[in-house]
């Protein structure tokens, strides 16, 4: 029988028999020393690991054994962000860590069938971070709550920890792509093949929103140290990480069935893993004592893995591709509209339209930049969203910010795309783009960094916007307003730069 | 194969097409080039003093010879920043970009050819003895690819620019990418290419090798320069993996079906491959 991951806040109370487990388990763990690969901290430096921060945060002192060299290269910091390799790689890792939990419940003598439980923020009134997270006290004791860390400051850095359900959408829900195309255009529900490319920082749907957000949402930062949870090379040390994680998961689950038309790659480079790029293979410590080496060909099925979530109902947002082409004013025959229009297969052409003339820092409350588009494939743009005799294909476009640079990894923000002249970013909710957290900058950014310090490149989708500015005749302009609003609690005195705004369309 | 690898294929034919043509001129002696061992020693060979090293009937078919050279072995290595100047041009601009790239970028290296050549041919006269020339110089490039200047020069070859999309500044753009990309190309593989120039004997098979070597160590992530051993973990996997694919002779059903899964909801039944 496949094991259920529920949701928290649906345990039967804050302090419900699988979470006291979990944070029983938690204790356990964080007993063992860093060296023990079964261990909180060797498992928290499996996503990412950082000597001087981990000291400044208080997660590693003088008298602490490191593992030795050829552990830590073979476990640590292999977490896969910006490719295409996102979901597969934190799946295993999702189970590894469950199983080394369940060992230690059984060791303590609790269910063996304990399942982690998941966070899902985007449920009416659930959206608070968990009670057994949010106190220093548990049941098992006063100012010893193993779930509780005090490096968790929420998204206006004052310890109050939630997510705002205005930060966070299911967009990538609608992507009927897993993977996508790793320049300008979409990069698919679950990220792009990078292939041997050190530079890309680029995310998928999903790893943008909502996994960035949250991890920053929640984190947050107080004066120049991130929470826990804002930065990759410290969110695993944090219990509820692995909440989010699991909600992550079961993301993916609910998109992979809704519809069924949504697949996986079948590429043997995604299949097979990193290693056929020269990447490292995932693996991880068992509890009894083995390594575990896994592929994404391995986590493809939920079933076959002997899991399932307890909700996984559809969670599309926003218009469909037959809603879209009927609001264009396409005429579409009545057997395709009866059968519902399938979405468009993506497209393989992207194309530059324009961009930004310079690099722009974000500072302050707010930045507007004027991104200058050129007239020809413009046009294009135009002429496609234009209904014609011929085939139904409409471009899709795309606001990219290229090469963004930091030093905080706890900062968002909000991205208008045509405002009109004069006019504030706030008083046009319609012309809201998306959203972006700078979660993981820190690293992407430095020049000797295995980045090489590209920094990040988010990618938003503006296509409706574009839609709704083609029908009010605002498309035909040389250049349109980007404006990058400071998400409340985002430091606003900090540097950070934007190499580049341009905006691409994905079409014929 | 996935849209971003259709995406990367458009790059890398006309790049496999130009170096392919190139180890092909060398290798054959087609265009009155003459073959390759011709091409990388002739010019420097018989060399009594410094100043002879400047006669123009020399230098021409030398510098001549370098160009292509450079062709063959470094476009391999331009993947990167000419799909990067691809992806963020304007369709129109892409050719004239990438070109105003190239000129900048091979040029900066025909400049760095000859202070190579020179440095080359004072070995030569120096050390009459090839196989202690070819020493020597070994020598010398594995210090270098031992130390943490080499290793920020090769970080610095990660670096992609944002790029200006329209009129001169987009021309300037490209020329200042092709420029500072090829100084710190030329930094980076200045002590090979100097080791592959003084090779007279096995001339073939030192070009071969430092091509390989130049491409292996291009493809490993950017990491803090320290004095190391140089890094080629990513290019071996990749060639092992390939290797062991092609002997698999069932590789699809493989694929299919690699691994017994495991199953983590039942603790008993956790086996591990």
């Amino acid at each position: 029988m496949a094991t259920t991951r529920k949701n928290v806040y649906a345990l039967g109370g804050d302090w419900a028999d699988p979470i006291l487990w979990y944070a029983k388990a938690v204790a356990a763990m964080k007993a063992e020393a860093l060296n023990a690969p079964t261990s909180w901290r060797f498992y928290g430096a499996i996503h990412g690991f950082d000597k001087g921060l981990w000291t400044q945060l208080g997660y590693l002192s003088a008298g602490d054994t490191l593992p030795t060299q050829a552990q830590q290269d073979e476990f640590w910091q292999q977490c896969q962000h910006g490719t295409w390799y996102f979901l597969p790689w934190h799946r295993g890792y999702l189970l590894a860590f469950e199983a080394n939990i369940r060992a230690q419940i059984v060791k303590l003598g609790g269910p063996a069938d304990w399942a982690l439980p998941y966070w899902n923020y985007f449920n009416a009134g659930e959206n608070a971070l968990p009670p057994a997270f949010a106190s220093p006290n548990w049941p098992g004791g006063v100012g010893n709550n193993p779930l509780y860390v005090p490096q968790r400051y929420g998204p206006a850095n004052n310890g109050s920890v939630f997510v705002p359900p205005a930060s966070v959408n299911l967009k990538a829900m609608n992507d009927s792509k897993f993977t996508g195309v790793a320049n300008g255009g979409s990069k698919g529900f679950g990220g792009a093949d990078t292939g041997f490319s050190h530079s890309a920082s680029t995310f998928g749907g999903l790893e943008n929103q909502p996994h960035n957000m949250v991890h920053t949402m929640v984190g947050g930062q107080q004066g120049q140290l991130p929470g826990l949870m804002s930065d990759p090379d410290t969110a695993g040390l944090d219990p509820i990480f692995w909440l989010h994680h699991a909600n992550i998961d079961r993301l993916w689950e609910v998109w992979n069935e809704n519809p069924t038309t949504h697949v996986d790659p079948t590429d043997p480079n995604w299949l097979n893993g990193p290693g056929t790029v020269g990447g490292g293979n995932f693996v991880m410590p068992m509890p009894d004592g083995t390594s575990w080496t896994y592929k994404p060909s391995q986590m493809t099925s939920l079933t076959a893995l002997g899991y399932t979530y307890d909700d996984l109902s559809p969670q599309a947002t926003g218009r469909t591709h037959a809603q879209r082409l009927n609001m264009l004013g396409f005429k579409m025959p009545a057997a395709a509209l009866a059968a519902g229009v399938p979405p468009m297969a993506a497209p393989h052409n992207v194309e530059l339209v324009g961009a930004s003339p310079s690099g722009v820092s974000l500072g302050g409350d707010s930045t507007q930049v004027s991104v200058a588009m050129d007239k020809t494939t413009r046009q294009k743009i135009s002429a496609s969203l234009t209904p014609s005799a011929g085939e139904a294909q409409p471009d899709k476009v795309f606001l990219n910010l290229e090469n963004i640079r930091g030093t905080s990894d706890a900062n968002a923000y909000d991205v208008y795309v045509g405002v009109p002249e004069g006019a504030k970013p706030l008083d046009h909710p319609e012309l809201l783009a998306g959203s972006f957290s700078l979660f993981g900058i820190r690293k992407a950014s430095k020049p000797d960094g295995e980045h090489g310090g590209q920094g990040l490149t988010v990618t938003i989708e503006i296509t409706e916007i574009v839609d709704q500015l083609h029908l009010g005749k605002r498309l035909d302009v040389e250049a349109l307003h980007v404006w990058v609003v400071a998400a409340d609690g985002a430091d606003k005195g900090a540097k950070v730069t934007v190499g580049r705004i341009s905006i691409y369309r994905q079409g014929k | 194969m996935s849209l971003a690898g259709l995406e990367r294929r458009r790059t890398a034919l006309p790049l496999l097409a130009a170096t392919g043509s190139a180890w092909m001129v060398m290798g054959t002696g087609l265009a009155g080039l003459s073959s390759l061992r011709a091409v990388c020693c002739v010019p420097l060979t018989g060399l009594q003093h410094l100043s002879q090293f400047w006669d123009g009937s020399r230098i021409f078919p030398m510098m001549l010879s370098w160009a292509v050279m450079l062709v063959a072995m470094m476009t391999p290595l331009l993947f990167e920043p000419v799909r990067h100047i691809r992806d963020r041009s304007l369709s129109s601009r892409r050719f004239r970009s990438i070109t105003l790239f190239l000129i900048a970028y091979f040029g900066t290296w025909m400049a760095a050819g000859f202070v190579l050549l020179s440095l080359v041919a004072t070995i030569r006269i120096a050390i009459l003895d090839p196989v202690v020339q070819a020493t020597v110089v070994a020598a010398g490039a594995v210090g270098w690819q031992c130390s943490p200047m080499k290793q920020r020069c090769l970080n610095r070859l990660h670096l992609l620019p944002a790029l200006a999309v329209f009129g001169r500044e987009a021309d300037l753009d490209a020329l200042r990418f092709g420029r500072t990309h090829g100084l710190w190309c030329v930094s980076s593989c200045w002590a090979l290419m100097t080791f592959s120039e003084t090779c007279s004997v096995g001339s073939l098979f030192a070009m071969v090798f430092v091509t390989g070597w130049l491409l292996a160590e291009h493809i490993e992530r950017p990491t803090r320069p320290k004095w190391q051993l140089p890094r080629l973990q990513r290019a071996t996997k990749v060639v092992s993996s390939y290797v062991l694919g092609a002997c698999r002779t069932k590789s699809f059903e493989i694929l299919s079906d690699p691994f017994p899964f495991v199953n983590f909801a039942d603790p008993a039944s956790q086996r591990h491959p």
